[in-house]
C-alpha cells in the first residue's frame, strides 16, 4: 500500500489517467491505473488543502453531478492550482447505476487525469482490491467495447490517446499520438474532405457530435470509426479541450454491408422468381399480407389490390378447384408439412391459368398456424405439355411405364399392357418382368437390375414375363424425371430380332457358300463373265474388283488352262461342287498367279445366280514344288552319277528306306527286300569287322559320322568294293535315332587306281632302264669314241680294244632298246 | 696331304678309262680300282693304317653291291681316314642325283662319259678339308 498523496501531487507526477472510484457522494477513492495507490478523495484534499474550501467546492460540484447525472465542468482555482473537473455520465438512463467519466485537468500546468466512478451508494467499504478490479474493468470495457478516447488540449496543443486508440489505429504504444496533420493523412481519402469540413465546424462551434469515417491503418486495413466529440470551453467561452470517444465499428459496418447485400439479393430473388411469392393469413379469403409484384404480370391484378383487401386471392381461384385443394392444404398444414397443389385462377382479362402453389405454414411458438408462405407458378404450359405427353405416352408403340422409387407402377400405356400382359397400376415391376443379361444368365427382376445397371442404347436384352414367356427389347430408362419418378420404355424387338437372325443365318450361309476360306472369290456365269470378285482380288491379282467385274475370266486365264477351265465350268450341274486343277491367271505386269479353285454351281440361288469360284493362291507352293522337283532331280542325278546308294535308317523303329541306288547300282529288287538288305550282303570275310565297327559308332554318343570300306555282294553275286559313309542323328541323351547311309561302289575306281599304280611302276621301270641301262652303253660308246679321238698311244688301251668296246656297247644298247619296247607294250596292256 | 683315288665300276673298260682320266686330270697318278661296292669296301677296310683321305669315283648300277648299297655300308663304317665320294653314273635321273647328295660323304655327281676336264674340278685340296 502506497501512502496516499494529495491529488495535486498526483496530478504533478502522474502522466497517465487516474481513476476515481466513488462509493457514495462523499467518499471518493482514487486509484492509479497501475494500482500503485488508492485512497479517499476527501483525504487527499484535506491533506492538500487544509482550508477545505477547495475540497468542499469540489465535493459539492461532484455531488451535484452525481446526483443530477449531468455534464458539468467545474473549475477550482487556488492560489497555486487551477483545476478543472469534467464529469460525463456514461449511462444517464441507468438511474442509480449511472457511471461517469470524470477528467481532472490541471490547468496550472499540463496534466490531467481520468476518473471512473462506480454507481453511487454501491461501495460503502471499498477496499484496494475493489479499486483495482474497477480499474481493470474500465480498461477491459474499453478493450471489449472497442472504445478509445483522445483529447486535444487547445491551450497546450497536447494530444492524448488512450491505450485502446493505439490498438485500434495500430500505433505502437510507445509512439507519440498523431498530430492533426498526421491524423488527417490516415483518414480514408474519400472521407478526408468530410472530416476537414467537420473540423471547421468544430472550430466554429456548429459541429455535429457524431461522425463516422474510415481510417487506413499502417497495415493498410480500412477500419470504420464512429466518433463522439465534445468540445469544452472555459468561462470565457474559449475552447480548452476537445475530447473524442472513438469506437471501431468496422465489424458492424461490414455486417451492415453484408446485410444490405443480402437484402438486395433477397429482393432480387423475390422479384426474379418466375412466380408469385406471397405470405397470407390462413383464412378463407387467403388474405395476403405480402404478395410479390409478379402477381400483376401473371394475373393482371396489382399486388396492393390483394394486400389492401380490395380483392381476395380466394376469389380468383376456380371454385371447383378450391374445395379439393383447400382440404389437401389443410391436411398438409395440420401435419406441418409443405403442400403442393394445382388449381386454376381467373386473370383480370378473363384468361384461365393453371398454377402450381407450393407453400408451407409459419407457426407461432405455441404451434398455432400464423401465416402461409408460398410460391405460385404458372404451369399452364406445363399442363398443356403434360397432356400432350400423356397422349404420346398412351399412344406410343413402345411399352412405357412410369415407376415409383421402389419400382411400383404408377402409369403404363397400352403397349405396356400388350407387351407385359399382366401389368396393373401399383404392382411392382419386379414381380412382372425379369431380364437376362446374357443367354445363359439367370433372369433378374427388371427394376432390381435397373438399379444396378445402366442399360446401353441399342443393346437387345431378353426379358421374361411372369408366366415365363420371353421377349426381346431395347431399354431406355430415365431416372427421376420427377421426384421419385422414373420412366421406363421398352421397345419390343422380338420380331425384328427373329428377322435379323434369319437374315444373319442367310448371310452366314451365303458367306459359307462363297468363301470357304478361299483367297479370292469370283462369281461368274457359264460363259466365264464375272459378276462378282471379292475385295482381296486386288491384293492377289492387282486388279480392283470393280475393274474385273463384268469382264471375262478367259481374258486373264493362261491359254493352256482355257480348255480344262471351260470343260469343268460347262460340266457343272446344279449345286455341284468340283475341284479345279491348278491354273494360272495373269497379273497386269505379266506375272502368272497359280490358283487352285473349287467351283460351286449356285445358278439356282437367287442371291448368287452364278458359279462360285473359291480360289486359293498357290503360286508359292507351285514355285516351291518346282524348285523342289528340280532339286530332287538334281539330287537323284548326282546320286546316279556318283554311283551311290542311299539308305535312311529309322533306328528307333528299326525301319530302313533303301534308296533307288540299291536297285540301280547293286541290282537288288527293293520290293522284295527288308531291313536286312545291307547286313545280309556284306562280304562274309568283312562282315564281322563292319558290323562291329558300326555298332561302335552307334554306341558312341559323340560319333556323328561313320566310314568303312569293305566288300559288298551285289544281287548278281559279284563282289563290289564299297565305301560306306553314314551320318547319325542323336537325341538329347546321345542315343542314335536316325542314320543316313551312302554306299559308294568304288570297285571300278579301285581297279583303275590299281592299274594306274601298275602303269606308274612300269613307267618308272622304263625310266630307270632308260636312265641307267640305255645311257650306260651309250656313255661307254661316247667315252670310247673320245678316247679314240685322242689317238693317244700311251693310254694302255689299244684301238682294237676300243673298237671292241664300242661294238659291245652298241650291242648292249640294242638289247636294252628292245627291252624297253617290250616294257612299253606291257604298259599298253595296263 | 695325298688324296687316294678309288674308281669303282663293274665295266673293266670303263674302269680303265676312268683311271686314265684320273691320271690325266692329275687327281692321282695311280688310282685304285674296284669292280663293285663290295670290293671297294673291302679295299677301304684293308687300308686301316692310312690316314689320307679317299676320293671314290662310284658307279651306281653294279652287280654284287651297287653304289647305293655301298653308300649305306660306308655310313656304317668308321675309318681312320675321311672318304669323299663322287658319283659317276650313266643315270640322268634327277631323283638319283637328289638321293646321292643326301649322303654326307657325296661331294659330286658326274654323268658319264667322264672326261679329264670334269675330274679336274675335284683336284682342289680345299674340297677335302670338310
Amino acid at each position: 500500500m502506497i501512502e496516499e498523496p494529495g491529488i495535486l501531487a498526483i496530478l504533478d507526477v502522474i502522466p497517465e489517467p487516474v481513476v476515481f472510484i466513488c462509493s457514495d457522494a462523499t467518499d471518493y477513492f482514487l486509484a492509479y491505473p497501475n494500482c500503485r495507490f488508492s485512497g479517499s478523495y476527501g483525504c487527499f484534499f484535506v491533506k492538500e488543502e487544509p482550508g477545505q474550501s477547495g475540497n468542499a467546492r469540489l465535493n459539492a460540484a461532484l455531488k451535484k453531478h452525481f446526483e443530477n447525472c449531468c455534464h458539468e465542468m467545474v473549475r477550482i482555482k487556488t492560489p497555486t492550482r487551477d483545476i478543472q473537473i469534467n464529469t460525463n455520465p456514461l449511462n444517464p438512463d441507468a438511474g442509480e447505476n449511472v457511471s461517469f467519466h470524470i477528467s481532472l485537468l490541471n490547468l496550472t500546468r499540463s496534466g490531467h487525469g481520468w476518473f471512473w466512478l462506480k454507481p453511487l451508494g454501491k461501495f460503502a467499504n471499498p477496499d484496494k482490491d475493489e479499486h483495482l478490479q474497477s480499474s481493470e474493468r474500465f480498461h477491459a470495457a474499453q478493450r471489449i467495447a472497442g472504445i478509445g478516447l483522445w483529447e486535444y488540449d487547445f491551450t497546450t496543443g497536447d494530444i492524448y490517446w488512450s491505450s485502446e486508440i493505439y490498438k485500434m489505429w495500430e500505433v505502437a504504444p510507445e509512439s507519440d499520438p498523431y498530430t492533426l496533420e498526421e491524423f488527417l493523412r490516415k483518414i480514408h481519402p474519400d472521407d478526408r474532405p468530410v472530416f476537414e469540413q467537420y473540423m471547421k465546424s468544430v472550430a466554429d462551434g456548429s459541429y455535429s457530435k457524431s461522425l463516422e469515417y474510415r481510417m487506413i491503418t499502417p497495415s493498410l486495413k480500412t477500419v470504420y470509426m464512429r466518433q463522439e466529440l465534445q468540445l469544452y470551453r472555459n468561462r470565457d467561452n474559449e475552447p480548452i479541450l476537445l475530447r473524442g470517444v472513438v469506437m471501431d465499428i468496422t465489424v458492424h459496418k461490414l455486417a451492415n454491408k453484408e446485410l444490405t447485400a443480402l437484402n438486395r439479393r433477397y429482393h432480387s430473388l423475390i422479384s426474379n422468381v418466375p412466380g408469385i411469392t406471397y405470405r397470407c393469413l390462413p383464412d378463407e379469403q387467403w388474405t395476403m399480407l405480402f404478395i410479390s409484384q409478379e402477381v400483376e404480370r401473371m394475373t393482371g391484378y396489382s399486388p396492393d389490390k390483394f394486400t389492401n383487401g380490395e380483392i381476395s386471392f380466394a376469389s380468383i381461384i376456380f371454385e371447383e378447384d378450391t374445395e379439393a385443394d383447400l382440404a389437401f392444404i389443410e391436411s398438409e398444414l395440420d401435419r406441418k408439412g409443405a403442400f403442393l397443389v394445382d388449381y386454376r385462377i381467373r386473370c383480370a382479362d378473363g384468361r384461365t391459368l393453371w398454377v402450381e402453389d407450393r407453400g408451407l405454414g409459419i407457426y407461432h411458438d405455441n404451434g398455432e398456424l400464423a401465416y402461409i408462405d408460398g410460391v405460385i407458378l404458372d404451369v399452364t404450359e406445363k399442363r398443356y405439355f403434360n397432356e400432350k405427353y400423356r397422349s404420346v405416352f398412351n399412344k406410343s408403340n413402345n411399352c412405357m411405364l412410369v415407376l415409383g422409387a421402389d419400382g411400383e407402377i404408377k402409369e403404363y400405356n397400352t403397349s405396356a399392357k400388350r407387351l407385359l400382359e399382366t401389368v396393373r397400376r401399383a404392382a411392382c415391376l419386379d414381380d412382372l418382368v425379369f431380364i437376362k443379361d446374357n443367354r445363359d444368365a439367370e433372369a433378374i427382376p427388371l427394376f432390381q437390375w435397373l438399379n444396378d445397371n445402366m442399360p446401353a442404347p441399342g443393346i437387345i436384352y431378353e426379358f421374361q414375363r411372369k408366366n415365363a414367356s420371353s421377349f426381346f427389347g431395347e431399354i431406355e430408362f430415365l431416372k427421376n424425371i420427377d421426384p421419385e419418378t422414373n420412366l421406363l420404355a421398352i421397345t419390343d424387338v422380338t420380331f425384328r430380332k427373329a428377322q435379323e437372325e434369319i437374315l444373319m443365318n442367310s448371310e452366314r450361309r451365303f458367306k459359307a457358300l462363297i468363301q470357304e476360306g478361299g483367297d479370292v472369290v469370283f462369281i461368274l456365269n457359264r460363259s466365264g463373265r464375272l459378276s462378282f470378285a471379292s475385295d482381296n482380288v486386288e491384293k492377289v491379282l492387282d486388279v480392283s474388283p470393280g475393274e474385273i467385274t463384268g469382264t471375262s475370266i478367259y481374258r486373264y486365264l493362261h491359254k493352256d488352262d482355257h480348255l480344262q477351265f471351260e470343260e469343268r465350268l460347262q460340266s457343272l450341274s446344279d449345286h455341284q461342287k468340283i475341284h479345279l486343277p491348278p491354273y494360272r491367271i495373269m497379273r497386269p505386269e505379266g506375272k502368272w498367279v497359280w490358283f487352285s479353285s473349287i467351283l460351286t454351281n449356285l445358278e439356282s440361288e437367287p442371291s448368287v445366280n452364278g458359279i462360285i469360284v473359291n480360289s486359293m493362291n498357290i503360286t508359292d507352293q507351285v514355285e516351291y514344288a518346282e524348285k523342289l522337283l528340280n532339286a530332287n532331280e538334281r539330287f537323284v542325278q548326282v546320286l546316279r552319277t556318283s554311283n551311290e546308294a542311299i539308305c535312311d535308317w529309322d533306328i528307333v523303329h528299326d525301319k530302313v528306306f533303301w534308296g533307288q541306288g540299291f536297285q540301280e547300282i547293286f541290282g537288288f529288287d527293293l520290293s522284295r527286300y527288308n531291313n536286312n538288305l545291307w547286313s545280309d550282303n556284306i562280304h562274309p570275310d568283312d562282315k564281322e569287322y563292319v558290323l562291329k565297327k558300326i555298332d561302335q559308332a552307334l554306341s558312341d554318343p559323340l560319333a556323328e559320322k561313320f566310314f568303312a570300306s569293305y566288300r559288298f555282294i551285289r544281287a548278281d553275286g559279284s563282289i563290289a568294293l564299297i565305301e560306306h559313309r553314314a551320318t547319325f542323328t542323336r537325341d538329347e541323351s546321345g542315343k542314335a535315332i536316325r542314320g543316313i547311309g551312302a554306299f559308294r561302289d568304288v570297285t571300278e575306281l579301285k581297279e583303275s587306281l590299281l592299274k594306274l599304280k601298275l602303269r606308274n611302276e612300269q613307267l618308272e621301270k622304263i625310266t630307270w632302264i632308260q636312265s641307267h641301262l640305255v645311257r650306260a652303253p651309250l656313255a661307254k660308246i661316247m667315252c670310247l669314241v673320245d678316247l679314240l679321238a685322242l689317238q693317244d698311244k700311251t693310254t694302255g688301251i689299244s684301238d682294237s680294244e676300243i673298237i671292241d668296246g664300242i661294238i659291245d656297247a652298241s650291242l648292249e644298247l640294242d638289247q636294252i632298246i628292245r627291252k624297253i619296247i617290250k616294257q612299253s607294250e606291257l604298259l599298253k596292256e595296263l | 696331304m695325298t688324296i687316294n683315288v678309288l674308281v669303282v665300276d663293274d665295266d673293266p673298260l670303263i674302269s680303265k678309262l676312268h683311271k686314265l682320266w684320273v691320271i690325266k686330270s692329275g687327281l692321282h697318278p695311280d688310282p685304285l680300282l674296284a669292280l663293285n661296292g663290295k670290293e671297294a669296301l673291302e679295299l677301304l677296310l684293308s687300308r686301316e693304317q692310312s690316314t689320307d683321305p679317299f676320293l671314290i669315283l662310284l658307279d651306281i648300277n653294279m652287280p654284287v653291291m651297287d653304289g647305293w648299297e655301298f653308300l649305306d655300308m660306308l655310313a656304317k663304317q668308321s675309318f681312320p681316314f675321311r672318304v669323299y665320294v663322287v658319283m659317276v653314273t650313266s643315270s640322268c635321273n634327277q631323283a638319283d642325283e637328289d638321293r646321292a647328295f643326301k649322303e654326307s660323304c657325296v661331294i659330286g655327281y658326274i654323268q658319264k662319259p667322264v672326261t679329264a676336264a670334269v675330274l679336274q674340278q675335284f683336284s682342289n685340296p680345299a674340297l677335302y678339308t670338310r
